[in-house]
């Protein structure tokens, strides 16, 4: 659907590329997210697929047709700007219906198509409203009515609940995710909100200083982290340098002061461990591998807490339920166990 | 209750209002309410005669001299301003949306010639228009002329051209800040909604500017109008403007009642025409 070939872009004035070689494949209908901390390149990447922007090398195509050199206005994308952009002099049907007189679509088929779109995001009867009347949340409607009224190829949505308040975005998160299995076009979704990624998209890319660190689906991000970025950037983890070395016995890796058998097409070598705090257990029983050391902080979260143990020449941070938490207390010694199948071996 | 704490607030809105209220009466109102009364007043050899009386304003309107020049004052007032609105609207725009780095420096330059005094600014194109002046003499050098084209200087062609150029500056500050509030996002908007650049300029940029733009060209065609130094400098007996006409009856004629009368006159035509200006310049929808 949309792809990007060894694509390299560095804007004027700046000292590094902000992409750099940048090879992406997104699949027609997809859900697909790019996401990485600011300054990462994902909205780059968003503005090169919508045109705005045009790379200093390689190839994006859409549909397997090169836009090199096709301006926004004559590609079959839209884009949901991340501060809605609406034009403030037009109304909310005004706006809405501008991308169908852009192209001369009929006028008897422009009002039932706005009517459509507007309620498709329940916003019908703020048909004469100016955007200056709106809400945060209605504005944003409003700005995803009129980028889907089109039916472009692909959707281009631009971190757009940031601005929101935490209640609409969940909120929001749902009305896009059902509008996006309705309608049936590819989404390519910016967000630096890691919960939003992972819950939405079925795909997602991770992007780090104009790289793509890794593209899975969130399962696959979330529970095989590829590198130490993606392992810490995603939820929380543990994570350290290690070594798998060979032994008579078979494989096994080196951790800390920890060693576990690990499979046998694990690669030999220098590399990092990634340990999720939701796989680990206090307490000696739930696992294979055990870690004595002592508690040296303890994080009350509301619903869990973190604490984190000196263990085996690590820092380990355990994640158990509010009221075990509250049983511990700094510089008393604790047992963590975890199984060595969540012990994950990231690239170095 | 509703009057112990109004009267407070209503003390302090007199208090606000009234340096205000005392400006425009003393600077403003008096000034033109003496205007009007003296231009229906008459001068009898040199002597002021306080009787009313309509022939100043019979003189002005049945005189074809006078109102020719009115006439001719207001075209080359409208030209100058649009021409200059026009120019400094473009300029505005490369400076907006072409430059980052040097844009402080562009306006800047824009705007430098307002610190030089008016009277040098009109006497410079002097030197530039004049049968010995810049172009005249270059252009007889390199022998693309026989001899100086005189057209330049002390005619209409000269009054347009300065008065385009002095109010330029204005017309570019307007046009400035009004390119400026329209955030690039709403043109990426337009034209990722299909427009192409020219169609986004109409429906987004026009919009959104033409009343900065109005601005910009009341204030040029405020100063055009009014202005008599320039004709007076680079116009010549041809470049003749209204308010040169009106400077006369005030001083070498030493009419001030015809002068009034004169200035009524223009007071008028020109509020006439900025009213349909704002009508035609006023937007919706606020920028934000």
């Amino acid at each position: 659907m949309v792809s990007f070939e060894q694509v390299s872009k560095r804007y004027k004035g700046a000292a590094i590329n902000a992409l750099n070689d940048i090879d992406l494949s997104v699949r027609g209908g997809e859900f697909f997210s790019l996401l990485g901390p600011s300054g990462s390149g994902k909205t780059t990447c968003l503005r090169l697929i919508a045109g705005f922007e045009q790379p200093d090398s390689g190839v994006i195509s859409l549909d397997g047709t090169s836009m090199v050199g096709v301006p926004a206005y004559r590609r079959d994308i839209n884009t949901v700007f991340q501060n809605y952009a609406l034009f403030p002099h037009m109304t909310v049907a005004e706006n809405v219906a501008y991308p169908l007189k852009m192209r001369r679509v009929p006028k008897a088929q422009i009002a039932p198509r706005i009517a459509e779109a507007l309620d498709l995001v329940s916003m019908a009867g703020f048909e004469e409203r100016l955007p200056q009347q709106l809400s945060g949340g209605q504005r944003q409607r409003v700005a995803l009515a009129r980028a889907l009224i089109g039916r472009p190829r692909v959707l281009l949505l631009d971190e757009p609940l940031g601005a929101l308040d935490l209640q609409l975005r969940q909120q929001m998160q749902t009305v896009l995710k059902q509008l996006q299995r309705e309608v049936g076009i590819t989404f390519v979704y910016v967000t630096h909100d890691q919960g939003e990624a992972l819950s939405m998209s079925d795909r997602l890319a991770v992007m780090s200083a104009g790289r793509i660190e890794q593209v899975g689906t969130p399962r696959d991000i979330y529970y095989a982290p590829a590198t130490p970025f993606v392992a810490g950037f995603i939820g929380k983890a543990n994570i350290a340098p290690g070594e798998v070395v060979r032994l008579d016995s078979g494989l096994v890796g080196h951790w800390g002061e920890l060693t576990f058998a690990v499979p046998d097409s694990t690669p030999i070598g220098p590399c990092y461990f990634s340990l999720r705090p939701e796989a680990t257990q206090l307490g000696p029983d739930s696992g294979e591998i055990r870690a004595d050391g002592v508690i040296t902080d303890i994080v009350f979260l509301g619903d869990s807490s973190e604490v984190v143990l000196s263990a085996c020449g690590l820092d380990l941070i355990a994640k158990v339920p509010a009221h075990v938490g509250f049983q511990c207390h700094v510089g008393q010694p604790a047992t963590v166990s975890f199984s060595s199948l969540d012990v994950v071996r990231v690239n170095g | 209750m509703a009057s112990t704490v109004g009267f407070p607030s209503r003390a302090r809105q007199w208090l606000v209002l009234t340096p205000v209220m005392l400006w425009i009466t003393l600077l403003v109102l008096i000034p033109n309410i003496l205007m009007l009364v003296y231009s229906f007043w008459s001068t009898k050899e040199g002597v002021l005669s306080r009787e009313f009386t309509m022939s100043n304003y019979v003189n002005v309107l049945t005189s074809d001299v006078t109102m020719g020049i009115l006439g001719r004052t207001l075209l080359t007032a409208v030209g100058a301003a649009l021409l200059a609105t026009a120019i400094a609207y473009a300029m505005a725009w490369f400076v907006v949306r072409r430059l980052t780095r040097w844009r402080m420096l562009a306006v800047l330059l824009v705007i430098v010639p307002l610190w030089i005094s008016y009277l040098v600014r009109v006497y410079s194109w002097k030197l530039l228009l004049g049968d010995g002046g810049v172009i005249n003499s270059t252009f007889l050098a390199v022998g693309l002329i026989d001899e100086p084209l005189s057209f330049m200087l002390y005619s209409r062609f000269s009054v347009f051209l300065t008065l385009t150029y002095v109010s330029i500056p204005f017309a570019f500050v307007a046009a400035y800040s009004a390119l400026e509030r329209i955030p690039t996002s709403l043109l990426e908007a337009s034209s990722d909604s299909g427009a192409t650049p020219g169609r986004s300029f109409r429906t987004v940029v026009w919009p959104l500017s033409r009343q900065g733009v109005g601005i910009g060209f009341a204030l040029a065609f405020l100063i055009c109008v009014g202005d008599y130094l320039t004709p007076a400098m680079v116009g010549g007996l041809q470049g003749t403007m209204f308010g040169s006409l009106i400077v006369n009856q005030f001083g070498l004629a030493n009419n001030w009642p015809l002068g009034a009368a004169m200035s009524i006159v223009l007071l008028v035509a020109t509020g006439a025409l900025l009213a349909a200006v704002a009508r035609a310049s006023r937007s919706e929808g606020i920028l934000e």
